[in-house]
């Protein structure tokens, strides 16, 4: 059992605790609130040295240096969930978050403390090599709509750039080419390129606007 | 206050149930593995007796992971006696009803049978069921089995072309007329008061539903973050098919739609006449060469540039888009190719509309077929994962 005392009786870490192993790969599952339980202690510990007027010379140092590695540790841990995407489930959340859920009911998906472990499926079964859903993560999802929307102010340069660019060319070799006005009926058929003219134009807009107004990271408010 | 629920639901014949099985995994997966999302997931299979019969079991072992495996009754009617993917969708409304799922707490992500999501889906639905919009619509990419076919590479430009279905999408009265049928994210209440019943098949069955949330609702949509990854057509056919399905859809919402306002029915017949456009274009631009009418193109050149820049666009981006997820990488050759192919089977697919229709047995295949032949890794691909990933030596199914 994890419950240990100190010496004033008090627990150090919650006693309902369970040690859990967890799948091979994966954080264990308490990690979270075992660094932020050592963190506090930490704290506290400075204070009351401090408090007591001991806090000085190497003691500090000590202190400091037990803040500093576990700020570290709960760094490298929010990396190792965010980065690889795996992590605490909601049953791992502190209780006043936990909703009140009844993981009982048919089509609720257990969580990972039940014992059912999703069967990673990274395996194309046609010998084209594929993607894996484990590789769609928020980082790499964050990372592809950030570079498009810094790159918006360029397409909208480069796109209306070439553009004029094409016409124009395309409007002076029509000139040098100097050939005879064809026959009347045959002008209603250059009108067919002229249709989708107008949904091209308000996807431009749509476009830009979209990429210009909104936040599309997550995390991000928007 | 209780945290809201999300409804994970797959509607789908059922017949391609490997796709299935990974579209579900990927919903299982992330939602054991993304920290404290505020909701509590659940996940529904919608499927038909015949794709279940197909592998039953693939979905008797989805059961047992978390899916509920709801099978459609062969004899369920729907009181306007809808067919198809609108019948399997008014099911599931109507065991919402049952369960008493249907409130403003409950939340219904759709997904089609190949509809993968990943940690930025679970993320972005996180933080739409907490804002005041009652649908939302997100990006799709096309990343699963992609091999570069022209098939494939046509379906990049659609994730770009999502940017302007988002923001058709969030404006008064859709200008631009986009929708999708998967990858939105509606509240339960609002999508079962509207419903997906209508008389006879209704082939655009998405369309049809954003129609009548928007006479109901209004401008109730916004932008669902995170991406959904999805696969396209195999083959070219396939391609052809699904084309046929949504232009037809267009025509049978502007023929037989009754919420549809005069102005929403002119949007969606340029859109589609736009469309219908492309062929006639191409054959323009042939026939400008042959029949020398060079001065009639000063004034349509003035666009040309524009259109053309346009289009290049899309498939740039758009691949771009995809590159991050990419495990081959495609020469440039190809890659022009390719889109060309493809660009030129989108431009045929309303013409091919007109002389044929789609059927309820149009089922195109999501399940790539085993045994195809391996290729090798390509330099510059994404590294770390297993072995077996890249080389496709072991088989999952189920």
């Amino acid at each position: 059992m994890l419950e240990r005392r100190t010496s004033h009786g008090g627990p150090l870490l919650e006693p309902d605790l369970p040690v859990e192993s967890s799948p091979p790969g994966f954080p264990a599952l308490y990690l979270g609130e075992r660094i932020e339980t050592a963190h506090r202690l930490a704290l506290q510990l400075g204070g009351q040295l401090d408090r007591d007027g001991s806090l000085k010379g190497p003691v500090q140092e000590r202190v400091a240096g037990i803040h500093e590695e576990l700020e570290r540790a709960a760094r490298e841990l929010q990396f190792l969930v965010s980065e690889a995407g795996v992590g605490f489930d909601a049953a791992a959340a502190p209780r006043d978050e936990r909703p009140e859920w009844d993981e009982s009911a048919e089509g609720v998906i257990p969580s990972l403390s039940s014992g059912a472990i999703a069967e990673p499926l990274a395996i194309c079964p046609t010998g084209f090599p594929a993607a894996s859903y484990q590789d769609y993560t928020t980082d790499r999802y964050d990372r592809t709509v950030g570079r498009l929307k810094s790159r918006r102010r360029r397409i909208l340069g480069w796109t209306l750039g070439l553009a004029v660019g094409i016409s124009a060319a395309l409007e002076v070799l029509n000139v040098l080419a100097r050939e005879p006005m064809p026959v009347l009926w045959m002008a209603v058929l250059p009108v067919v390129w002229l249709i989708p003219v107008p949904f091209f134009v308000l996807s431009f807009r749509g476009t830009q606007r979209i990429l210009d107004r909104n936040h599309l990271e997550t995390g991000v408010e928007g | 206050m209780r945290s809201p629920t999300v409804i994970f639901q797959i509607t789908a014949i059922g017949r391609n149930h490997r796709a299935i099985a990974e579209s579900a995994r990927s919903v299982l997966y992330w939602a054991r593995h993304t920290p404290r999302q505020g909701y509590l997931p659940r996940l529904w299979l919608v499927i038909e007796p015949d794709g279940y019969a197909s592998s039953p079991d693939t979905y008797e072992q989805l059961r047992r992971e978390g899916a509920r495996v709801l099978v459609v009754p062969s004899d369920y009617r729907t009181p306007l006696g809808t067919s198809g993917k609108a019948r399997a969708l008014q099911y599931a409304v109507e065991q919402r009803g049952r369960d008493g799922l249907s409130n403003d707490r409950v939340w219904i992500y759709h997904q089609d049978e190949e509809t993968c999501v990943g940690q930025d889906t679970l993320a972005g639905i996180a933080d739409f069921v907490r804002g005041p919009k009652l649908v939302g619509v997100g990006i799709i990419l096309y990343p699963i089995d992609w091999t570069g076919s022209p098939s494939h590479i046509q379906e990049v430009t659609r994730s770009y072309d999502d940017f302007r279905v988002l923001d058709s999408m969030t404006l008064p009265g859709n200008p631009s007329a986009g929708f999708h049928g998967s990858h939105i994210l509606v509240r339960a209440d609002v999508e079962d008061s509207v419903g997906w019943d209508a008389r006879g098949y209704a082939p655009a069955e998405d369309l049809t539903f954003e129609i009548r949330v928007r006479h109901k609702y209004g401008s109730v949509f916004g932008v669902l973050k995170g991406f959904a990854y999805e696969k396209g057509a195999f083959t070219l056919r396939d391609q052809l098919k699904q084309r046929r399905r949504w232009m037809h859809g267009v025509i049978w919402a502007v023929h037989r739609s009754p919420e549809l306002s005069a102005r929403r029915r002119l949007t969606l017949f340029y859109s589609a006449l736009s469309w219908f456009s492309a062929l006639p274009s191409i054959a323009v631009l042939i026939a400008s060469v042959a029949f020398h009418y060079g001065p009639l193109l000063l004034v349509t050149g003035i666009f040309t540039g524009f259109v053309w820049v346009s289009m290049v666009t899309a498939y740039v981006e758009g691949y771009r888009m995809h590159s991050e997820y990419l495990l081959r990488r495609v020469s440039a050759f190809r890659f022009v190719v390719h889109g060309l192919v493809g660009a030129l089977i989108d431009a045929l697919a309303p013409w091919y509309a007109i002389v044929s229709h789609p059927s309820l047995g149009d089922f195109i295949l999501k399940d790539r077929p085993t045994g195809a032949p391996e290729l090798p890794d390509v330099p510059g691909a994404p590294t770390g994962l297993p072995t077996s990933t890249r080389s496709g030596a072991a088989v999952a199914d189920s």
